[in-house]
């Protein structure tokens, strides 16, 4: 399963904003297979912040532990929240 | 400096004028009698006012929201500001953060310019959230932040008058005393005053950000100002007077 990050929006800042696109993503989540992997797309997303990622990410990568993958992971703020969070795991 | 909101609301004494703009008395005079910078009487022989609109105006025609915002965080008592900086809530900040974001990135000389500017907005985002985080249902006066954007100097100015960063630490380490050991924890330690959340990575993010790019910063709150900038690998925090209410940070770039 692949998930556009860009449909939640392009700048990526707040702990509401993560929250409430973790929970839009449920009804998905809930209809994939076992063992299928999930793919995070960053294209076209211009800011990330640990603050929404820790409400996205963190759950999706402690739920699914080694089932996510990350794609289009160029843009600095992408790397260094993704950095940041996943030193918390 | 201690502007009586209760009394002049909207106004100006001439003395708060003179701290606020750093011009002289003459200079005001000189300025009130060309039409330049008018003030005002509220009785014929009565003292000179100015009108905090066009105080706001002239500093953001000098471009100096800095200082605007220091004023705004140091003041005893609340003031009102702007709408031009003026975030009441989260989602205008958010939406004027994106605007900005967009026009930055829209101008942007190079990829590595664009770079900057994506740090630059996720630190300003990580500050102006942590406000609105951190005071949700607790702001001690005004709710809501300060949030400007100096085009000549490449400045981002955010503030706030919220409980600032010893107070809300402390409610998860009672021990902290100082404004300076709580300013040290937040930029060095994952902790959170909303504990048990799993939250507390903010303000590590923005050190890893400005220590690893052409980035300054300067973040006040209480009476201890850190200062931050590319390449340090120890906090510079000292203390400082007059004390600010909530926290300032100003990024430069």
């Amino acid at each position: 399963m692949q998930i556009d990050l860009n449909k939640f929006g392009k700048v990526l800042t707040s702990r509401p904003a993560g929250k409430e696109a973790w929970l839009a993503f449920q009804p998905k989540l809930k209809k994939m297979k076992d063992k299928e992997m999930i793919e995070i797309n960053f294209n076209k997303v211009a800011v990330l912040t640990p603050s929404w990622a820790d409400e996205f990410i963190t759950p999706l990568l402690r739920e699914y532990p080694k089932r996510v993958k990350f794609l289009n992971t160029k843009n600095p703020s992408i790397k260094a929240s993704l950095q940041i969070i996943r030193k918390e795991e | 400096m201690n502007i009586k909101k209760q009394s002049h609301p909207g106004l100006l004494t001439i003395s708060e004028t003179v701290e606020l703009t750093g011009l002289s008395l003459s200079t005001l005079r000189r300025w009130d009698a060309l039409g330049t910078l008018k003030s005002f009487r509220k009785s014929p022989h009565g003292n000179r006012y100015y009108h905090r609109v066009d105080i706001d105006n002239y500093l953001l025609q000098k471009q100096d929201i800095s200082t605007l915002a220091k004023q705004w965080v140091q003041n005893k008592t609340a003031v009102e500001l702007s709408e031009t900086f003026y975030c009441q809530t989260r989602d205008v900040f958010s939406v004027r953060l994106e605007r900005l974001q967009n026009e930055l990135s829209k101008a942007a000389s190079s990829q590595a310019h664009d770079d900057l500017i994506s740090v630059i907005i996720a630190m300003a985002g990580e500050i102006g959230n942590n406000s609105f985080d951190h005071n949700l249902g607790n702001w001690p006066d005004i709710p809501g932040i300060f949030f400007g954007y100096n085009s000549k100097l490449n400045q981002l100015i955010l503030a706030d008058r919220g409980r600032g960063i010893l107070t809300t630490l402390k409610q998860v380490r009672p021990m902290l005393k100082k404004d300076a050991q709580a300013l040290k924890v937040a930029f060095t330690e994952t902790i959170s005053g909303r504990a048990p959340e799993a939250r507390g990575n903010g303000l590590k993010f923005v050190r890893k950000i400005v220590t690893n790019n052409p980035i300054k910063l300067w973040f006040l709150s209480g009476s201890a100002e850190l200062h931050l900038k590319q390449g340090d690998e120890k906090l510079h925090i000292r203390e400082i007077s007059p004390t600010v209410r909530g926290c300032l940070a100003i990024i430069k770039y």
